[in-house]
Parts: structure tokens; sequence; C-alpha cells
């Protein structure tokens, strides 16, 4: 009897789609956790502020999640996750420059390298600092190749995927923004 | 050329290729001569541990800035989020929409308290009357004819003979509705009647009458030279 009411129409329907749920509910989980720390990372990179990086990279893979349908393909989620996330940050970080200058910048401190003396850390501090200040100088098509060749396991052909653009212009973009930085740190 | 200004130029052309080949991150592509040069020069050599220096400093503080483990809230909470926006899915579409509708609101609220709409506002109040014009005035039997004839009087402060006066001309177009104060609508209507009737009388009407003053300065002052007055002899012959 069980499986002759399967049989019937409106239910085979049902059970299909509710099959399907199924299926893309595991693909997006997967997705998800595959790309979460991706997202975070690129708007760590812009935000430098670990509670406004998990917002912003929260808000984008929400997005990323509601377009699921559009975006099952999981070459172009990641693309489409880190522009979208890079985007966020950007905004979060103009929007947040115009408020006052928050104290909690470089939170996580024991997830960097252990230092030896007073003078390192604060040689080290200092430098992070004006990393930030030169990164935030570059134009956003040079920041986010940076950001994203800085990630390990990341490589060019990569990045150039997850941006968008042909693999020799994140070499040249590559190339200006490492030049750009360093004359800005020298 | 001296020998040291020869070293000089060399060292900065080394410096600048030095340089390009560190941001590419090809540091061992330097050419023959640049690497014959560093061997030579000292000041290229340590120019080159700096700045090789400085170009790991920044990829290891850009490894460091993006190599940091998501935190262990983030995906319970863009599940949660999902789970809410599936239980309610109005809320997403509500939250896009409530913010552009509210300045949709406001804009128009401003837009309503500016005075050319507060003008148009009182039109409420205002009493349509037949066409007046106070210049070229149509035929009676056109204006009466129009329907688009009926024209409203204004309900600005009344006019003074001063301002009157002081006005620069303008023409009223028969078309374009006047707001009238409905106290005045009682002596508005006949006088707007009558000039339906007599369109002479507006013109008239709006004829200006130089003043007392302005028609004693037309008199010219007597001369009595330039008077061609006989003489009292002549007279009497």
């Amino acid at each position: 009897m069980r499986e002759l009411a399967l049989l019937q129409p409106g239910k085979l329907e049902t059970a299909i789609s509710s099959q399907e749920e199924a299926v893309a509910r595991r693909e997006l989980e997967q997705l998800l956790r595959e790309n979460a720390t991706l997202a975070y990372r690129v708007a760590l990179g812009v935000l430098r502020n670990v509670a406004e990086a998990e917002d912003v990279a929260q808000e984008a893979l929400f997005r990323a999640c509601r377009k699921f349908d559009k975006l099952r393909d999981g070459k172009s989620f990641r693309g489409w996750l880190v522009r979208m996330t890079f985007r966020l940050a950007l905004d979060r970080r103009r929007s947040a420059r115009r408020r006052e200058e928050r104290e909690t910048r470089w939170a996580l401190p024991e997830l960097r390298p252990p230092v030896q003396t007073v003078e390192e850390i604060a040689a080290s501090q200092e430098f992070e600092e004006r990393l930030g200040r030169a990164l935030d100088q570059l134009p956003s098509r040079l920041r986010i190749v940076i950001l994203l060749a800085g990630m390990e396991g990341h490589s060019l052909e990569e990045a150039a995927e997850m941006v968008g653009v042909p693999v020799g212009t994140v070499k040249s973009r590559l190339f200006t923004a490492r030049k750009r930085l360093a004359e800005k740190l020298r | 050329m001296s020998r040291e200004v020869e070293i000089a130029m060399s060292c900065r052309a080394i410096g600048e290729k030095l340089n390009e080949a560190l941001a590419a991150g090809n540091a061992e592509a330097l050419d023959c001569d640049a690497a014959l040069h560093m061997q030579a020069c000292g000041a290229c050599r340590d120019y080159y541990n700096m700045q090789s220096g400085l170009y790991a400093a920044i990829d290891s503080g850009v490894q460091r800035l993006v190599e940091n483990v998501a935190p262990p809230a983030l995906l319970p909470g863009v599940r949660e989020r999902l789970a809410a926006a599936e239980a309610h899915p109005n809320r997403v579409w509500v939250r896009a929409v409530v913010p552009s509708s509210v300045a949709l609101l406001v804009a128009s609220g401003l837009l309503l308290l500016t005075p050319g709409y507060m003008h148009q506002a009182d039109e409420s109040r205002t009493t349509l009357v037949q066409p007046v014009d106070r210049h070229a005035v149509p035929p009676a039997s056109e204006q009466l004819s129009s329907a688009e004839g009926q024209t409203v009087v204004s309900n600005d402060r009344p006019k003074t003979a001063q301002r009157i006066a002081t006005e620069p001309e303008r023409v009223l177009f028969t078309t374009a509705p006047v707001v009238v104060d409905p106290q005045e609508t009682g002596a508005f209507v006949p006088m707007a009647n009558e000039i339906a009737k007599n369109p002479e009388f507006a013109l008239a009407a709006l004829h200006k009458v130089p003043s007392a003053a302005q028609q004693a300065e037309a008199i010219e002052p007597l001369n009595i030279a330039k008077l061609d007055l006989p003489a009292l002899a002549e007279e009497k012959e």
C-alpha cells in the first residue's frame, strides 16, 4: 500500500522535490563549510577587525545562500562570494571611517607568531599598522588581488577565477600592488 | 664623465631593476650586469638586502592578516539567519522595501511642506471666477465659449495702489487658475462677470491714471518772456 501511495502523481512530485531539496541543502552546507573561512579572510583583510569581519562574512554567506540556485557551481559560488564579501567589507570600511577610530584593531594577538623582545613587538605592531594603512590606500582592484594571493593554498589562477579577470591581469596587479606597498613602507 | 658619477647612475639603474624584480617576486631573474654590479658594489648589496627584507615583511604581513581561521560562531550564525529567513520569508522583502518606502514618504512629506505645494493645497479653499486679463482681454464671446476659460484669482495679500503702480507689467493667462480669498468671493464674482460682458471695462479699470502730484509736475511753468504780447502803443493803434 505504501508503495502504491508513493506512485500517486502528487505525492511522487512531493517526494522528488523533497529529495532535491535535501540534495540542495547538502550541497549548500558543503559550500558553506568550504568557503566560510575564505569569506572571513577576505573581510578581515579589508577590515582588520575580527568582529566586523565576522559580520561581513556572515552577511555575504547569507546572501550567497539566498542566491544558491543561481550559484550552484562551486567555482562561480566562490568567485561570487569573494567579490561580494570584498564589496561589503569595503562599504563597511568606508562607513567605519566616518565613525571614530575603533580601539580594537588587530585583535587575536594569540594568532600572531610569537616575538621575542619588546623592541620586536613594538616594531612588529608598528609595521602592521603601517602595512594596514598602506593597504587601505591601495585601489580596490589591487587590494583584493594581494589579499587573495596572500592566502595560502590559492594559486594565481584561482585568484584570477575568483576576481573574474585573466591570470595576466592578476600578475600585473599583484606586481603593482607590491611595488606600491613597498614605496609606502620604505 | 667621471667614474663616480658613472657608478652612481649605474647604482640607480640597478636599484630600479632590483625593485622591479622583487615586486614581481622574481629576484633571481636579475640580469648578468646587475648581478655583477651587486657583487662589486656594497651599497647596492645592502640596498638589495634591505628591499628583499621589506618585500618579505609585506608578504608575511599580508599573509598574517588573512591567514586566520573563521570564528566558530560564523556558520551557526549564517544557518540561524537562513532558518529565520525561511520561517518568515516576507521579512527579507520587508527589510529591503521598508527603508526605501520610508525615504519616499519623508521626501513626499517634505515636498508637500514646500510653499509651492502649500499654495496648491490652498486651492481647496478657492473659488473659481471668470477670466480676468489685465492687458490683453480677449473678446467676451471667446471667453465664455472656452471651457478652460475659468480663472481663479490669487488670494495673495491685497495689492495696494503703490504695489500696482510699481509692479512690472505682466500678462495674465486666461487659463491659469488664480486663488481667491473666500471672503473676497462676493466682490470678485460680480466683477468678473461684468468684465466678461464688457471687456472695455477691464481695460478702463487697469488703465494707469497719473496721480495728482504727477499731474502737477506735468504742467510747465509759465515763461512770460516767451509770451508773444503786443506793445501797449500797438494796442491803442
